[in-house]
């Protein structure tokens, strides 16, 4: 089982994964309470390569910008 | 005397909470700002069987962290101004995400109802909801309602009412393995409770998480036992392993998983193929389908109001009696020619005379200058509300988000910036778009450089009357010039804000909400508030000026009414004033003329091509404008600083009513006249060594 451990802009369209760290700087809270903490599980809906990336999270889109997005660590959800 | 119940309501960004509060209140609502910001506060009174409410709206917010001005406005509210009730709004299509903010005041609060939102939205989704479910593990009332349909409004507020001074206790939720640090830190502030207005294994919890403002009030509190509190957060931190704050809202989610997961039976509906979010996703697409959607309401909002660009595009196809008949017909246009009906009557009846000019170029004519901006800021706002309220807004932000973060914007400025060109009142009040609050003040500051209408107006007529090189460049080099100085600022404003600390990066992290045709009666609601707003606020400011400006153009210095302009207190002003525009080239026996056509834009831009006209008693602009006898150096900075000195009466009274700040007002004002007069003197300089 591959676990490579990726940040979330690096992620494919349309991949399942799981959040591992979220990283401690002025956006963490916010993401937090869009549910976006260690071991919740994201859709990634768009990526393209530039521009922010859009994942689902429960029945929610949420925009995450691509700076963020590089703080944001993942695993791809093998499940 | 009716009992008073004050109930405050609270939810996430996008759960409807404007929406039924405003079918609550039926939009009596006093609108000032939470006490030294920015953030507007909503307060709707209303009578209710043998009550009277008090409904305070408080900021949307995710959660209760300490991290946003919105949640430290309402978090103080709800702890310090202590309300009957606390209403949580939910919303019923989004249950787990919207449930945290209800866990994390429940965990707070012992007094508050929840209301479940969109509930007939859910139904037509096939989302069944067991609310007795809810409300038994969150230990409160829960009430769904729909506020577009009106059900279940009746049954909130009786709810309230029932449950006022029922205090219940606390939430708990089970920490796990944080559950002893939070004990031993609880068992250690205790002994402090009667100073602490917050319950204390709140202050635990919160403590953990990092809060800055619990940390503040515990170390105060504490002194010298408060480094005991930290040791055990060490401890705490090195057996979690990640991040407290993380681990702890990890647990709330849980707890709002654990309740959704058997409080709902949905029949999974399948996402229709995105076309749309495909186009706003991509990068190529995205700012092309932005800037045409924003381009297209720009050009509709200003061929209903003024004709223009229609009309001048059929005239110059040849159809000249179809061009005109546009230009009649366009809103302001009709307005214009109502006010010269009631005009004319008022001159039949009372014959010409001091009286008639006060009351009809004073009182009429400011009146006129108030409602010619309805129908623009109607138009503007209807429109924004039903971008909003269908989702495409965020989406534009998105879009052009890319564009606007290298001058130290977001994707958010995109509306007031076009809005802009064709009216500063509109784009002033349209950077509302921006949830941003820094943001905002940026835009409300520095959206006025962008020429609008009127501006270009002007600009056209000096352009007309230099004629030859000069006159053909004039009109390009002004843009150029004013959207190179509203760059160039924006950009100074972000690098200045984050040396100050102040700055919040210019990242986007927005919730997509679901796209779906505006609902009507949302986007009334919208488009009337603003209209309110702007009439009592911007409206009262603008009229009164206008009389006061007729003071000073009729009266002479001997306080005597003067048909004669020149004559006139306004007139003697702009005498004195003129010195200051030596250095543009602009000195001699008519330069109080450039003066005075300088003072009247500022009442309103166009007012400059008249000012000039009827000071100089010619019969054209471009007679007038030779009478000037202005060198061409001087003609174009005086051009220039046309286009940039100063926002004009209705867009002061409206950063004004925006801001709400009389600094701000200031501020844009000295911001703007030293960089026109700094521009004005560059380019001459420039144009006389060419």
């Amino acid at each position: 089982m591959c676990m490579e451990i990726i940040s979330l802009d690096m992620v494919r369209e349309g991949s399942r994964v799981i959040v591992v760290e979220v990283g401690s700087y002025g956006w963490s809270r916010r993401l937090y309470q869009m549910g976006i903490v260690p071991g919740s599980k994201l859709e990634v809906v768009f990526n393209k390569g530039v521009g922010p990336v859009v994942v689902r999270v429960g029945d929610t889109e949420v925009s995450i910008g691509r700076g963020i997005a590089k703080k944001i660590l993942v695993k791809v959800d093998s499940s | 005397m009716r009992k008073t119940i004050r109930i405050a309501f609270v939810g996430q960004p996008n759960v409807g909470k404007s929406t039924l509060f405003n079918a609550i209140t039926r939009g009596n609502a006093i609108v000032t700002n939470w006490p030294g910001t920015t953030v507007e506060k909503h307060e709707g009174h209303l009578n209710y069987r043998d009550y009277e409410l008090v409904v305070i709206d408080l900021p949307g917010i995710y959660g209760l962290s300490y991290t946003t001005l919105e949640e430290r406005i309402s978090r103080r509210f709800i702890v310090e101004e202590k309300p009957d009730v606390v209403v949580v709004l939910v919303e019923s299509l989004n249950l787990e995400r919207t449930l945290y903010l209800a866990i994390e005041i429940r965990e707070l609060v012992g007094n508050i109802v929840v209301a479940v939102t969109k509930v007939d939205e859910a139904h037509s989704r096939g989302i069944h909801i067991n609310f007795d479910l809810i409300e038994r593990r969150l230990n409160t009332s829960v009430v769904p309602v729909s506020a577009l349909k009106r059900v279940g409004l009746d049954r909130l507020l009786d709810t309230v009412i029932r449950s006022v001074g029922m205090e219940k206790p606390l939430l708990k939720i089970d920490y796990g393995e944080l559950e002893p640090f939070i004990d031993s830190i609880e068992h250690i502030v205790q002994g402090y409770s009667e100073n602490l207005r917050y319950p204390t294994r709140w202050l635990a919890i919160k403590f953990l998480e990092g809060d800055a403002e619990v940390e503040d009030i515990l170390r105060k509190a504490l002194g010298n036992q408060y480094r005991e509190l930290e040791e055990i957060r060490e401890e705490a931190k090195r057996r979690i392993g990640i991040d407290l704050a993380a681990f702890i809202s990890m647990k709330r989610f849980n707890y709002a998983r654990e309740i959704v997961k058997n409080a709902i039976i949905k029949h999974r509906v399948v996402r229709k193929e995105r076309i749309i979010d495909k186009i706003f996703f991509n990068p190529f697409t995205a700012p092309i389908i932005s800037f045409s959607i924003i381009v297209a309401i720009f050009l509709a909002v200003f061929i209903v109001n003024t004709g223009y660009p229609i009309s001048d595009i059929l005239r110059n196809l040849g159809y000249s009696e179809l061009g005109d008949i546009f230009e009649e017909y366009s809103l302001s246009s009709l307005v214009e020619k109502l006010f010269e009906y009631i005009g004319n009557v008022v001159v039949d009846t009372l014959g010409e005379g001091p009286l008639t000019s006060f009351i009809v170029n004073g009182v009429l004519g400011g009146l006129a200058s108030v409602l010619i901006f309805i129908p623009l800021i109607a138009i503007a706002m209807a429109i924004l509300g039903a971008l909003e309220d269908s989702g495409v807004l965020t989406r534009i932000a998105i879009g052009t988000h890319l564009l606007f973060q290298r001058i130290g914007l977001s994707g958010h400025s995109l509306l007031p910036i076009t809005l802009s060109l064709g009216c500063n009142v509109p784009g002033v009040m349209g950077s509302r778009a921006s949830p941003n609050p820094l943001e905002r003040i940026k835009l409300v500051i520095l959206t006025p450089f962008i020429p609008c209408q009127a501006r270009l107006v002007v600009l056209l007529a000096i352009a007309t009357a230099i004629g030859g090189f000069a006159g053909a460049i004039l009109v390009p080099l002004a843009y150029f010039v004013a959207f190179s100085v509203f760059i160039v600022l924006s950009y100074i404003a972000s690098v200045v804000s984050k040396r100050r600390g102040v700055y919040e990066e210019a990242e986007l992290l927005l919730e997509l909400p679901p796209l779906h045709r505006p609902y009507a009666r949302v986007v009334w609601w919208f488009t009337w508030f603003y209209l309110k707003h702007f009439l009592v606020k911007a409206g009262t400011v603008i009229f009164s000026v206008s009389i006061i400006s007729w003071i000073l153009l009729h009266i002479s210095l001997s306080t005597e009414y003067t048909e004669d302009v020149g004559g006139s207190i306004a007139a003697q002003i702009s005498r004195f004033l003129a010195p200051l525009l030596s250095p543009l080239g602009i000195s001699g026996e008519k330069a109080w003329i450039t003066m005075y056509a300088i003072i009247m834009g500022f009442l309103a831009k166009e007012l400059v091509v008249s000012a000039i006209v009827t000071a100089t008693n010619s019969t054209s602009f471009e007679e007038a404008f030779q009478k000037l006898g202005l060198s061409i150096p001087s003609a174009i900075a005086f051009t220039l600083f046309i286009t940039l000195y100063i926002p004009c009466l209705a867009t002061l009274a409206t950063i004004y009513s925006e801001s709400k700040s009389f600094k701000y007002v200031l501020l844009s004002v000295i911001v703007m006249i030293s960089t026109a007069y700094l521009i004005a003197l560059l380019s001459y300089l420039v144009a006389l060594m060419l």
